[in-house]
């Protein structure tokens, strides 16, 4: 065998993205904008979703991502108002 | 006076049909017509699509859509934008509607738009295939775009898009993904042909009001920048008559 193989496991510097684009592409999740911060065996989530189901999911996801980190899911679940505000344009 | 109801990135599963059902029934007596500003589904099936339709099934007045990019998400644009049809919603892709409101005439110029980024920092049609087929693809919804909105003689002219023509609407969001959220080139259209309003939505983390280089009014409506299930916006076609 010459030259090198590559390491089985990503260097931690890219398990944030790696998180990041599970998130994004993962059909459980698809959600574009959550903030993926890694601080040591940490693992920050945020940003805001529709339900707690995708707020659960993105959690998850992240889980299997990275199952060598605590995730720390703070995605906040926001629902849409019914106070529907006018705005005249003249 | 013609009341217009908008909304996009909905992002309809059934974990949030019902909720914005239910939010969308005030919407006759709020408005004289109902834009969605594309991103209706979270992964572009039919079967999300179906849920759009059920979301707006006793909304009275029109509904006029764009696709957004999670509708393109599982290659089956058509179906989707067949399942809407199906149930009255006009989908617009490089085509207009207008419409007999009470308030006047509307003509709506509608395209999904695309990215490439801003004035003095966008991409260039030069270099690999798929850079250049990323730049055409903007280049070719603009010029469309353009040309739909000036084929418009209408009292109110409005551009409909998922994308977002101007940097305004997109503070808060991430400098470094400006060009996936727009273009200038939709700006650059809206201003040439002319228009009272461009609504659109995909940056959630923007804000919701801007304006273009020409001085049209901007307006964000992504669900996540309104916190609301539509904003109602009320244009006098007196004021634009002098166009």
């Amino acid at each position: 065998m010459t030259g090198h193989e590559p390491a089985e496991e990503p260097a931690p510097k890219y398990v944030g993205e790696h998180v990041r684009q599970a998130i994004a592409t993962d059909p459980r999740t698809t959600e574009q904008g959550i903030g993926v911060r890694v601080v040591g065996d940490q693992i920050f989530l945020s940003g805001e979703v529709g339900s707690t189901d995708r707020r659960d999911a993105i959690g998850q996801v992240a889980a299997e991502v990275a199952p060598d980190h605590r995730i720390c899911n703070e995605v906040a679940v926001t629902s849409a108002g019914d106070q529907h505000t006018t705005e005249r344009l003249s | 006076m013609i009341r217009i109801a908008a909304v996009g990135d909905i992002h309809l599963g059934p974990d949030n049909v019902e909720p914005l059902a239910s939010s969308l029934r005030s919407v006759d007596d709020d408005a004289d017509v109902l834009l969605l500003a594309g991103d209706l589904t979270r992964h572009g099936t039919r079967e999300e699509a179906d849920l759009v339709c059920r979301a707006v099934a006793d909304v009275q007045v029109p509904v006029v859509a764009v696709l957004g990019n999670h509708d393109h998400h599982s290659d089956e644009a058509d179906a989707v934008t067949r399942s809407l049809s199906s149930a009255g919603i006009t989908v617009l892709e490089g085509e207009t509607a207008v419409l007999d409101l009470p308030g006047g005439t509307l003509g709506v110029a509608g395209t999904k738009g695309f990215g490439g980024g801003f004035a003095g920092a966008c991409a260039s049609e030069f270099g690999e295939p798929e850079m250049k087929a990323f730049v055409r693809h903007t280049v070719d919804i603009a010029d469309q775009l353009c040309r739909r909105l000036a084929e418009l003689d209408t009292d109110v002219r409005v551009a409909l898009l998922h994308y977002s023509p101007v940097e305004d609407t997109l503070r808060g969001e991430r400098l470094e993904i400006f060009p996936f959220l727009g273009s200038y080139l939709l700006a650059e259209a809206i201003d040439r042909a002319g228009a009272d309003l461009a609504l659109h939505g995909h940056a959630h983390a923007g804000v919701e009001h801007g304006v273009t280089p020409g001085g049209t009014r901007v307006r964000n409506v992504a669900m996540p920048v309104i916190r609301s299930s539509y904003r109602v916006y009320e244009l006098e076609p007196a004021v634009t008559a002098t166009r």
